[in-house]
């Protein structure tokens, strides 16, 4: 009989044996780094002409591709990011902004209306380092994560599309995003409301308190954080989602 | 120039097998994408700092980057509460659904476990190495690996698959 590391290699390798195939990585990389090079240069671009010359002098050390000198997208006049005082670009992935805030309380539910305008839709958290946002889209629990920005992209992104669970264009959402400090992760059962502790349970969570709870029992606190929605049409391979197999 | 000849050259060399093991952290193949790609990027901006065997330095990134998307995506999946059919022992069949079940059980272990599972017995790093990409001790390895082993072992779904086994 097998041990279960003999069936854990078997399974491993058996399990992502099918990678797709086809796309170009290389050329998907050097894209990133290119549009990465032309936001720090649109980030730069608010700090003043000269910075924007500095970082224009710097660029041909970074990797550059066949289309490099194509004009950026980036429009750097409007909003910036409440974490890094960049600009927020008008568009991401090709869909347009469909609404930006900046907020200056964490620790609760901040509610966020907008209505999708395309298939595709990406929300965006910017927040300080060393917090991290939750976000419930009409009252169901959404997403975690670390929502610090860093470099070339935004802090906190999250993607629908069509195969998973994509919001209908033109219906109103109701999003709501609390930030909290990072080390909340490690008390706090970030889970949907109303799951008994009996699963919780099973699913490994031994914290004490789930998120509802926290946010019930803590105070709010001065954090400043801002949201970009974007909505439309994704342009780009990373809204390409998987269809599953079985 | 040279940098970019070495990373190109690596891109080339290293990505496909860095995509499985994206794919066993995170489970769903545009997100492992995802994943190899940002982590080529960040390697990319690093790469004249990392030396000769870039391979630690990428998995690190590949490994944190990972953790600090946990559910990023939206949730399309929806968990079932129907318990698997049981398999007679000895069947082929059987083995390839105990697999299927280990791959589930796999993907309930905490991203930490699960990393340090992928590492040691799909990329069959010895346990210093899987050390130095986590940034960890070795005796974490070490102790990490045998709770996920002793987790597995005891799940409930493969508890009850081989019980019924036993009993056909």
């Amino acid at each position: 009989m097998p041990t279960i590391e003999e069936e854990l290699r078997q399974t491993l390798t058996e399990a992502s044996a099918n990678a797709p195939t086809g796309g170009d990585r290389l050329a998907e990389v050097r894209q990133r780094i290119r549009r990465g090079n032309r936001m720090r240069l649109a980030g730069g671009a608010l700090a003043g002409a000269s910075a924007l010359a500095l970082a224009g002098l710097l660029a041909p050390s970074t990797l550059t591709g066949p289309d490099a000198d194509h004009p950026t997208t980036v429009n750097v006049a409007a909003v910036t990011s409440a974490s890094s005082g960049r600009a927020l670009p008008d568009t991401y992935l090709g869909m347009p902004r469909v609404t930006a805030q900046r907020f200056s309380t964490g620790g609760k539910r901040t509610r966020i209306d907008f209505a999708p305008t395309g298939p595709n839709t990406a929300i965006t958290i910017q927040c300080p380092t060393g917090t991290i946002a939750v976000a419930w889209l009409n009252g169901r629990l959404l997403a975690y994560g670390d929502c610090h920005r860093r470099g070339d992209t935004f802090g906190w992104t999250t993607i629908s599309a069509p195969d998973a669970g994509a919001l209908p264009a033109g219906k109103t959402v109701a999003l709501e995003i609390a930030v909290l400090p990072a080390s909340t992760q490690r008390t706090v059962a970030i889970v949907p409301d109303g799951l008994p502790t009996e699963k919780l349970r099973k699913e490994g969570h031994t914290r004490k308190q789930t998120i509802t709870q926290y946010l019930a029992t803590n105070p709010t606190s001065q954090v400043t954080w801002s949201t970009a929605i974007y909505s439309g049409t994704c342009k780009s391979t990373d809204c390409t989602t998987t269809k599953r197999t079985k | 120039m040279r940098d970019r000849a070495e990373f190109t050259a690596y891109v080339e060399a290293r990505s496909p097998r860095m995509l499985r093991t994206a794919y066993l952290l995170c489970r769903d193949w545009a997100q492992a994408e995802d994943l190899v790609q940002t982590a080529l990027v960040r390697a990319w901006r690093a790469w004249r700092r990392i030396g000769d065997d870039p391979d630690p330095y990428v998995y690190r990134i590949l490994v944190n980057t990972h953790a600090s998307w946990w559910r990023r995506r939206w949730r399309g999946e929806v968990p079932t509460s129907a318990p698997p059919e049981a398999t007679a022992a000895g069947d082929a069949m059987g083995a390839a659904d105990n697999r299927a079940l280990l791959w589930e059980a796999l993907g309930r272990l905490p991203r930490g476990q699960r990393a340090v599972l992928v590492l040691r017995f799909f990329e069959d790093l010895s346990e210093p190495r899987v050390a130095e990409i986590l940034g960890c001790s070795v005796g974490t390895v070490k102790s990490q690996t045998s709770k996920a082993l002793a987790k597995m072992r005891v799940d409930p779904q493969i508890v009850a698959v081989t019980a019924e086994s036993r009993r056909v």
